[in-house]
């Protein structure tokens, strides 16, 4: 793709009518209309963010004195096994949780997108719902689902002869179990964006592939899953933060066991932040998960964009 | 662009800022008229003038009865004894009671009054968040004091001054099921004493289905939770002679205990009551009427729960209340269980420390104890109360009250705050599930604890 730069006077904007700076009118108005938005930005964003790095090497503990400690906060997490076991455990939900929302998502995508399939609007919107509820009341639920004593899952196990599970209460299950209520949670979301991906590849490219004799897996895989790979990518960003940063269903159903099993880095946070007012400690815990999510972001970008006319 | 489109934009443009400037301009008047609306309508003057003052209050959520007397009765009445004084009540629950102080005391948004547990004492007390009520205490509060048990109002003491005062004592004993006792042979009216007895008795209740399922679990360890995992072993902890730090009130990292030799059996035996007698399971039971607990419901026989259980039953089977049995502490080395108050206490950013403590006077009086404990059948502070309140003539709730009156009682220690005890549950939770060995669980849960007090120690 070549782009042609506009000549001065051709297509800039006129300057010529602004009072100050340099600034056309439509430039002042739309700062304008922009200000609220930054100025909350600022307040609840920025300042915050930034006064984090700063507490982050001191001990803030919101309620005796404040000292500053430098990097030993920093240097402190080096001996923690326990934020390295967090780390662990959110990357294990995120490497388990991740595969299965892009297959699943995709999946139902494609046969929600198929105009022959009746009733494909309320499908949509029942694999939707999970997401307009609130994470909480989901998880009260899903508590019960896999109660060991009395839960469906394990009724459902022992009606076909099977042996009942502890899920929860198991350092080997507990983890998948909470991945597979996030994958039925959240693979509506998936499921939309891809929906939108699909609806935006013109049909005349799978007629004329089928004109060429394109099987419908050569139609698949060299026409939607290319096609597909800039909302691929933004479906891989947002998920890799979004599992990393997980605490609602850890809060509510594990408290983080047993036994360590399912402490999150985010759980971490909120504990030594909270639980134990080490808000100093928190927030280079914060600060640490930042620069994780932000390197992954850009080695996936830097991936996914690879030969991508983006 | 042209001309004409230009000037439709600079139109709009114009038009919108007027409109801005009119609407913005109508909300700064309406918004100060509304802020002198109080100023300009003075009141007439009908007597000498009584100083308005507010309360803030953060009351624990507890059950609707309670939350109706409070709202309906404890409150009018101190506001209608107290010209001028305005309570405002702001619930909290104990999973969110810790933020609520947290942004209390980082805003400086006062805490006049609040619920909190003897044990949460030692921690805010060590920062300076507990105000001394030491000096009411002794100057206005000699000919009450004494009417509360000594050893609970200890509880609330540090650095030798007074925190808190009890409004409700929270004590844990064995209960079990008569009828299940009469199943299995078992005399109802008599309880197991000892650990001996709990493995003997907790066999013989026992019930499983085909599938090897617990049907009944003929002792309940409620284990499922890093809180519950740490109380079950504590428990046992203390009853072998032991503790999580010892003495009880140091603050020394050097005084934790529980890793010694009496740590290790108690773990041991909590292990073998999953692993090897196999009468517990790991996962807690689950009653399927949700109002009901294990012991109603019929899915264990044996369980260490509170006074509530007897609340429970009265309130969602009271024609079965006849089955309810109330036992004793077990014996190990020492015959103990968890006994420990709830407290009010006043918060060092409190507006008025005098008013706070005429409200918290108020609320530990004779009459509001009374009528706040009664209906839910829960255990008393106050000896006056266990000796004459209707209620308490239930010889389920004497049961309850024998604990504190024996000596039987004790507690957390105060150097540990519940984040901590809740590390030494998920350690707990890593030997019963084979994921470290007993001692090297104790070990590393000790260290941990070591760290927490020095961490507290440097704050």
């Amino acid at each position: 793709m070549s782009i042609t730069t506009p000549a001065r006077g051709e297509g800039w904007p006129d300057r010529k009518k602004g009072k100050g700076f340099g600034i056309t009118r439509q430039e002042r108005a739309a700062a304008l209309f922009i200000l609220p938005l930054m100025v909350l930005l600022t307040v609840f964003w920025i300042v915050p963010s930034l006064s984090s790095l700063f507490f982050s090497l001191t001990n803030y503990s919101v309620v005796s004195a404040t000292r500053w400690v430098g990097s030993e906060n920093y240097l402190r997490l080096v001996d923690d096994w326990l934020f390295w076991r967090s780390l662990l455990n959110s990357a294990y939900f995120t490497v388990g949780n991740i595969p299965l929302l892009l297959v699943c998502g995709l999946a139902l995508a494609i046969t929600l997108n198929s105009a022959r399939l009746r009733l494909r609007y309320l499908y949509r919107v029942v694999f939707y719902l999970p997401l307009v509820t609130s994470s909480i009341a989901l998880s009260m639920v899903w508590l019960w689902l896999f109660d060991p004593h009395l839960g469906l899952l394990n009724l459902l196990l022992n009606a076909v002869g099977l042996p009942s599970q502890p899920w929860l209460q198991s350092t080997q299950q507990a983890m998948p179990s909470i991945i597979f209520m996030s994958v039925w949670g959240g693979v509506g979301g998936t499921m939309l964006i891809y929906l939108a991906g699909l609806q935006g590849i013109s049909e005349q490219i799978y007629e004329a592939a089928q004109v060429d004799g394109a099987t419908p897996w050569q139609s698949f895989f060299h026409i939607t899953l290319p096609l597909l790979r800039p909302v691929t990518l933004y479906v891989l960003v947002t998920s890799i933060i979004g599992s990393f940063q997980i605490f609602g269903p850890i809060y509510a159903m594990t408290q983080g066991g047993p036994a360590f099993a399912t402490t999150t880095i985010v759980h971490q946070i909120y504990i030594n932040g909270f639980r134990y007012f080490n808000m100093g400690y928190a927030a280079a815990q914060s600060w640490i998960l930042f620069l994780l999510l932000l390197g992954l972001s850009i080695a996936n970008l830097r991936l996914m964009t690879r030969g991508l006319d983006v | 662009m042209d001309r004409h489109e230009s000037k439709g934009v600079g139109k709009e443009r114009k038009f919108s800022r007027r409109r801005f400037l009119q609407t913005t301009s109508a909300v700064i008047g309406a918004g100060s008229l509304a802020a002198l609306a109080g100023c300009v309508a003075p009141a007439a003057p009908t007597g000498p003038a009584v100083e308005a003052y507010e309360l803030r209050f953060i009351k624990l959520a507890m059950s609707d009865v309670i939350a109706d007397y409070f709202h309906d009765t404890v409150i009018p009445e101190f506001e209608a004894a107290n010209e001028g004084a305005t309570v405002t009540v702001d619930m909290s629950t104990w999973g969110n009671l810790g933020e609520k102080l947290l942004t209390s005391f980082a805003g400086n948004i006062p805490v006049d009054l609040l619920e909190t547990g003897s044990d949460w004492v030692g921690p805010y007390a060590k920062r300076d968040q507990f105000l001394s009520i030491e000096s009411y205490v002794v100057n206005q509060y000699q000919d009450e004091i004494v009417d509360f048990y000594p050893d609970m109002v200890e509880l609330s003491r540090y650095g030798g001054d007074l925190r808190g005062l009890p409004y409700i004592l929270d004590i844990r004993t064995l209960c079990y099921r008569k009828d299940h006792f009469e199943e299995a042979g078992l005399d109802p009216e008599v309880p197991p004493d000892t650990w001996d007895d709990l493995v003997d008795f907790g066999t013989r209740l026992l019930q499983m289905d085909d599938q090897g399922n617990f049907e009944r679990a003929g002792y309940l360890l409620n284990a499922a939770g890093p809180g519950g995992a740490f109380f079950e072993y504590w428990y046992l902890l203390v009853q072998n002679g032991s503790g999580v730090v010892i003495p009880w009130g140091s603050w020394d990292p050097e005084d934790v205990a529980f890793n010694g030799p009496e740590g290790l059996e108690a773990l041991q035996f909590m292990y073998d009551l999953i692993h090897t007698h196999a009468i517990t399971p790991m996962t807690g039971m689950s009653s399927q009427n949700p109002s009901l607990s294990p012991l109603g419901a019929g899915v264990a026989s044996m369980h260490n729960t509170g006074a509530w259980e007897i609340g429970n039953w009265k309130q969602n089977q009271a024609d079965n209340i006849h089955l309810l049995g109330v036992g004793i502490p077990l014996m190990k080395v020492r015959r103990l269980q968890y006994a420990v108050p709830n407290v009010y206490a006043i918060g060092s950013n409190t507006r008025d420390a005098d008013r706070s403590w005429a409200l918290m006077e108020h609320m530990v009086s004779r009459e509001t104890l009374t009528g706040m404990l009664g209906p839910v059948s829960q255990s008393p502070p106050r000896m006056s109360i266990a000796a004459e309140a209707e209620y308490m003539q239930d010889p389920l709730l004497k049961k309850y009250q024998a604990i504190p009156e024996e000596g039987w009682g004790t507690t957390t220690p105060q150097a540990v705050d519940f984040p901590t005890l809740e590390l030494i549950g998920q350690y707990v939770q890593a030997a019963l599930r084979d994921e470290m060995g007993l001692q090297a669980a104790l070990d590393a849960a000790a260290a941990e604890v070591q760290q927490k007090i020095i961490e507290a120690l440097e704050a």
